[in-house]
This record gives C-alpha cells, structure tokens and sequence, in this order.
C-alpha cells in the first residue's frame, strides 16, 4: 500500500513538473477569444465598441467569430488569464493597459508579433513609442492609444486667491515657486482647505506622485530604464512634499487615502491644485470649475513631466492561428478603432494622424507633450509590476515618517534593481 | 463483517479517492511547486531557490513578525474574550443566549471584503470612529494610514471577525458540564470567576485545546482584512505570510516563491500546533 502511494506522488509530481507547453499548429482557428481591459468606458460604450463593432466586423473581414470572454479593467484579469494559461488553453488576444499586460509581454508568454504580421505594419506607431515596446528584436505586444496625466487646478479657489494669471498662460505652464505660494495661499483661506493633495494607500497613487516630482527632475526610471529613485532630486522632492505636509498645506494622512478618497476629496472644491489625468472628465468639466495645467517644475528642471498609459494589444501562444490572433490585436490598435477610443476616452493615440477630443484641454495636454516629451514610468517592463508594488508602501513610510525619504528611496532602489536584473 | 475486504472498499475508495485528489495531490503539487522555477506556462528545476530567495528579501521577514504579532495580540484575546462571553452568556436566560450568539456570530458570515468596506468607512479620517473621537476632545486620528494604529485596526476587526465560532463553540461545550457541580462549587464559596477556571475549564478542557489551535491557524493565516483595509500598508506595517503567498501568486505570477511562502506558512502553524498540543498536555 505504502509503495502503491508513494508511486501516486511521484507520478503526479513528475506529471505537474514535465507538463509541456503549448505546440502551435498551422491549423485555422474556428473562433478567436479575447480578454480586454477598458478603463473608464461605460458599459453600454464597451457593449456599442467591442460587441456590435469589433467582433461582427473581424468577423466580415476573415470570417472567425470573436468571442470576448473577459472584460473590464481590474487585476482579475490577470489572474484569470493565469488560470487559462496554466491550463494550456490561454485566450487568443489580450489588449489591456501596459501596467497589467507588461508581465506577459515577453517570450514565455506571448508571440514576437515581428514575426506574423508584415514588417511594414510597425512604421504607423510612433517610433519612440514602438522602441518602448520592443525587447530586443522583437514586439511582443502592439501600442494603443493612452491616457495622460497633467495637473488640475480649481479655477474659482485660484481667482478668490488672486492668483488667475496661473490658468490663463498660453502654455499653462508654472513653476514650483509659484505652486508652492498658491499651494499656501490656498490652505490659508481656512482649516478645509489644502493647497494640493498625494495619496498612496494603494499602487495608482504613483502615477499623481510621479507626476509631481517629475517636477524636481526626479524620476523612478530614467530613459533607458534604469532605476534612479534614489537620486538627490527624489529626496529633496519628497522632503518638499513633507515640508507641505507638516504645515498642513496637503491633505493630511496620504499614506492612507486611495483613488477614490482622493477624488471624493477633490470633488469638494476645497483644494487648490493636484495631479489629474484627463481621461477623468469629473476633474475638469465645469462642474468642478477645474482645468488642466502643466505639472510645476523647479528652475532648471526641462525633463517631462507627464506619464502617458498606454494601452497594448498581444497574442498568447495558442495552439492554432496565431496569424489571425495577431490581425485581431492589429485590428484592436487600428486607426478608426483608437480614433473612437481617444474621442470617447479622452485618449491619445499611438499612431501619428488620430487626434483625440477636438478640444482645449486635448491640446493643451498634447502642446505639454510636444514641447516637453513623456516621462518614461516603465509601463512596458515585465518588470514593472513589481517595482510598482514596492513604490507606494515606500512612499507610505515617507508620508507617514517612518523612514526619512533618503532611506525609503534607497531601500526601494536596492529592491527594484533586484528586480530588474532578473 | 467489514472486516472483509470486498465489504469495505465500495465504502472506503470513493472517500479515499477524493480525499487522494481533492487534499494530498494539491498538498503534494504545492509542495512540489516550491521547488520548480514556475508561472502559468512554464516550470522548472530551481532547487531551494525560491526559499533562497524568499528568506533573503525583507519582505519576507517583515511579513514573519507581523505574522506573528498579529497572532499574539489577537489568539489570547480572543480566546479569553470568547471564553469569557460564553460563560456569562450561559448563565443568561435561553433568548439572551440566542441573541449573543447571533450578534457576535453575524460578522462570521459576511465576507471579509464586505467587512472590510464597514470598517473601512468607520476607520476614514472622516469616518466614524474619529467623529466619536473628535466629539470627546480628541484629534483627528489617521487609523489605517499610520503605524501602528493600522496594525491596531485590523487587530481589532480580526478579533471582532473571529468571536462568531467560538462563542458558538464554547456555548455548546457548556451544556455539556453537570449543573451539579456548579452547585458544590458554589455549596465549596466559589465565586463565577473560580467556577469558570476550576470547573469549567477542566471539563470542557478537549473542546479548549482545539478551539486554541483553530484561532491560531485562523489568525496565522489573516491576509484578506489587512488585503482589503490596508493594502499591507502602510509601509508593509500590516504585511503578512499569506498576503505575500497571495501577492507572489496572483500579481506576479511566481508560483514557485508563492508555493515557498505557503510551505514556511504550513510548517509554522505545524510546529505551533504541535507546540501547544503538548502545552495542553501540560495542563491537563
């Protein structure tokens, strides 16, 4: 009996240890699936763009049905895609925000989309954008359109502090200087009121933060992508934000506030100027007597300062139709598609000739990209997840003094260089 | 007549087979993983090392002591707290008994997501809790955003969460003592306190020994409150064991590191339960 049970353990531990990977097979595959991540679209928007448009139309064109087996933005999509692939039956396509599809884009995952679909294919993306993309030689994942941060400023608090002229520049630019005497002039109209606000209770505090500090010339990665969080610039910008904190200039307590206490906290007018993105239309319609405005910078700083979160589009190595997997995830970046996409959510487009929203605040963002470049947060890193997970508890430490910023920043740089040396 | 081989196995292969494919092959599979370089679509060899590199990060470490502390403050206290409600509610009349069990059992059945979104909007800096605190005089308290009253906040829930089972437990242990013996005691001078320890506790001392290993298993294994409340925040303040077994897993899809977290997991609570197996022995 003994023997007859400890043969089962090795038979099922040999099973789960020798299990194979998925072999490809040049067969036509009779349906094509796909899980994709819409941030902030409606559902009846998702329902209109992805059921009555994308899939009856790839099906026209090649005759494969589409099924969308997962959608919505949320990390469940990763971990059921986890459970598909581990399966052996992964989904076909997957088009999501870089930030989640990253940990996929490489070879053990994906397929080197160089490899199925024409070479002329890549000269639409824009070509710094594309170079993000590639490992190597390869392209593991197609770019999509993007949404972008700026900062927020709360018009009517900025003309009841005299202080209007910030908005009304040209270029809507201004300087650290004058954000910090907004910043107090704010907080001094009374004990609800707060010049800016930053929040890391959870990971999507870092791009609002990185925003701002980008302002100081401080940066997580630099262009080639290696980790400086622990430059002098990154302390001395989180030792301002501590010095705004302990004068009771930022909403207090930001190690424990999260996305939507942020924006709860905005929606109440009482704060004078903070990182928005403009995909979120509560922050800038008229409701909110808000507008977009380039993030301050210190004298002497002239690196970007606005993050910009792409979308991507991959194929998971399935057992048939690659190809066609591969046109589906270049129909999803295709011109008419990112087009709807960017006037619908406030997006940028990864091919040059879409334009987003026909509006001011579209092209006040895109004259901050124009004249000022894209900071890289390290979105296309497989890498990235990780690093992501070890900024905000860092950023915690610091806002809640635990660890001075010297010492948060360099304990997270040791750990995010481990990380991306593996 | 069972003894008879061809009598029993119809019984006994269904239950064995499941019980083979349900608990020892995860148990085996996940045993294994902790030594496979592994993820969704591949694995391989890696030897220790996942444990190599799961006892040379500080995260590991840091979620070992909060592991810990949370187990430490939070098993005693419930345990005495949940034997203590029990033996006053014994004494209370049969609805009384109904309605503690049913209040102190109800944050059992809610999800701890959901429980988590309660305590969540009690804890916010606007939330209740502080306006209590406010309206005494006090200021303005960051409960989940500052160490180490977030550590303190989700004790608080844990403990709160955890009373349900073995109030239930302890209550239905008490029927099981002789009411006569309660009245020597008292005939004896012992006051309640002297009864609950002197007769109480003996009697029901297996049901005791086993609801101590449970909150201790439990308490060993808390990830979704501080999940939900605090992210393991703030600066991996409440961080634990089984949070990092589930961050490895289900964001970064390392199933090897995951697997190792949850072998040093088990065989902590293994050496923790054999610890006080013999403790109770002990005592008895």
């Amino acid at each position: 009996m003994k023997a007859i049970f400890i043969a089962l353990l090795i038979l099922v531990i040999s099973a789960f240890s020798l299990a194979e990977g998925v072999k490809e097979t040049a067969e036509e595959p009779d349906n094509l699936t796909l899980v994709i991540g819409t941030p902030d679209i409606t559902l009846a928007g998702f329902d209109r763009l992805y059921g009555e448009y994308i899939g009856p139309e790839f099906t026209r064109r090649t005759g494969i049905p589409v099924e969308i087996i997962d959608k919505g933005s949320a990390t469940g999509n990763t971990e059921k895609l986890d459970l598909l692939l581990a399966s052996g039956d992964p989904v076909d396509v997957y088009a999501d925000y870089m930030g989640r599809l990253s940990k996929y884009s490489n070879p053990d995952y994906a397929v080197d989309l160089t490899q199925v679909l024409p070479e002329s294919f890549f000269d639409r993306f824009y070509p710094t954008l594309l170079a993000q993309y590639r490992v190597s030689d390869a392209i593991y994942a197609l770019p999509d359109s993007a949404w972008a941060t700026a900062f927020v400023i709360n018009t009517t608090l900025a003309d009841r502090v005299g202080m209007s002229y910030l908005y009304e520049r040209e270029n809507l630019s201004w300087t650290m200087d004058e954000f910090d005497a907004f910043a107090r002039a704010v907080a001094d109209l009374g004990d609800e009121f707060f010049g800016s606000a930053f929040f890391a209770k959870q990971s999507t505090g870092d791009y609002y933060l990185q925003t701002f500090i980008a302002g100081f010339g401080a940066t997580i990665f630099d262009l080639e992508g290696n980790i400086v969080a622990d430059s002098p610039e990154m302390i001395q910008a989180f030792e301002y934000i501590l010095s705004l904190q302990r004068d009771n200039v930022i909403v207090p307590g930001g190690a424990g506030i999260d996305d939507s206490e942020y924006k709860r906290r905005w929606s109440t007018g009482k704060i004078g100027a903070a990182t928005g993105f403009y995909f979120f239309p509560g922050m800038t319609d008229g409701s909110w007597q808000s507008t977009m405005i380039a993030p301050p910078r210190a004298a002497g700083v002239t690196g970007p300062t606005v993050i910009m979160g792409n979308d991507g589009a991959l194929v998971f190595k399935s057992k048939t139709g690659r190809k066609r997997a591969a046109e589906l995830a270049a129909f999803l970046v295709s011109n008419d598609i990112q087009q709807f996409r960017c006037e619908a959510q406030y997006r940028f487009a990864s091919v040059p000739g879409v334009t987003g929203k026909d509006d001011a605040l579209y092209h006040a963002i895109a004259g901050i990209i124009d004249r000022n470049g894209i900071l890289n947060a390290g979105l296309t890193y497989s890498f990235y997840n990780r690093v992501r997970e070890a900024w905000y508890p860092m950023v915690q430490a610091i806002l809640s003094e635990i660890l001075s910023p010297a010492e948060a920043m360099t304990r997270f740089a040791e750990e995010a260089r481990g990380y991306a040396s593996k | 007549m069972l003894r008879s081989r061809r009598l029993w196995a119809p019984y006994v292969v269904p239950a064995v087979t499941l019980l083979f494919a349900m608990q020892v092959v995860p148990i085996v599979h996940g045993l294994s993983l902790s030594f496979f370089d592994a993820g969704p679509r591949h694995t391989q060899w890696a030897g220790f090392a996942n444990f190599k590199t799961m006892f040379g990060t500080r995260l590991f470490w840091t979620g070992v002591k909060n592991t810990l502390a949370f187990t430490a403050v939070s098993a005693p206290i419930l345990i005495i707290l949940t034997f203590g409600i029990a033996v006053v509610a014994y004494g209370m009349k049969r609805h009384m008994q109904w309605f503690v069990r049913f209040t102190f059992y109800l944050p059992q059945i809610i999800s701890s997501a959901v429980l988590s979104l309660i305590w969540i909007w009690i804890f916010n800096p606007d939330g209740a809790l502080n306006s209590l605190v406010l309206s005494f005089g006090g200021g303005r308290l960051n409960w989940l955003g500052s160490n180490p009253l977030a550590f303190w906040s989700v004790t608080i829930v844990l403990i709160t969460q955890g009373l349900g089972i073995p109030i239930v437990v302890f209550l239905g242990a008490l029927t099981s003592v002789d009411s006569s013996l309660y009245e020597s005691a008292a005939i004896d001078g012992c006051g309640r306190i002297r009864q609950a320890l002197h007769v109480t506790l003996p009697i029901i001392f297996p049901v005791f020994t086993m609801q101590v290993a449970t909150v201790l298993i439990g308490s060993m294994q808390i990830w979704a409150l501080p999940y939900w409340m605090t992210g393991g925040g703030p600066a991996y303040g409440t961080y634990t064991l089984v949070l990092g077994m589930y961050r490895e897993m289900a964001m970064f899809s390392d199933y090897g590191t995951s697997a190792a977290y949850a072998v040093v997991t088990t065989l902590a609570l293994t050496a923790m339960i054999l610890g006080q197996k013999r403790l109770s022995r002990c005592f008895q």
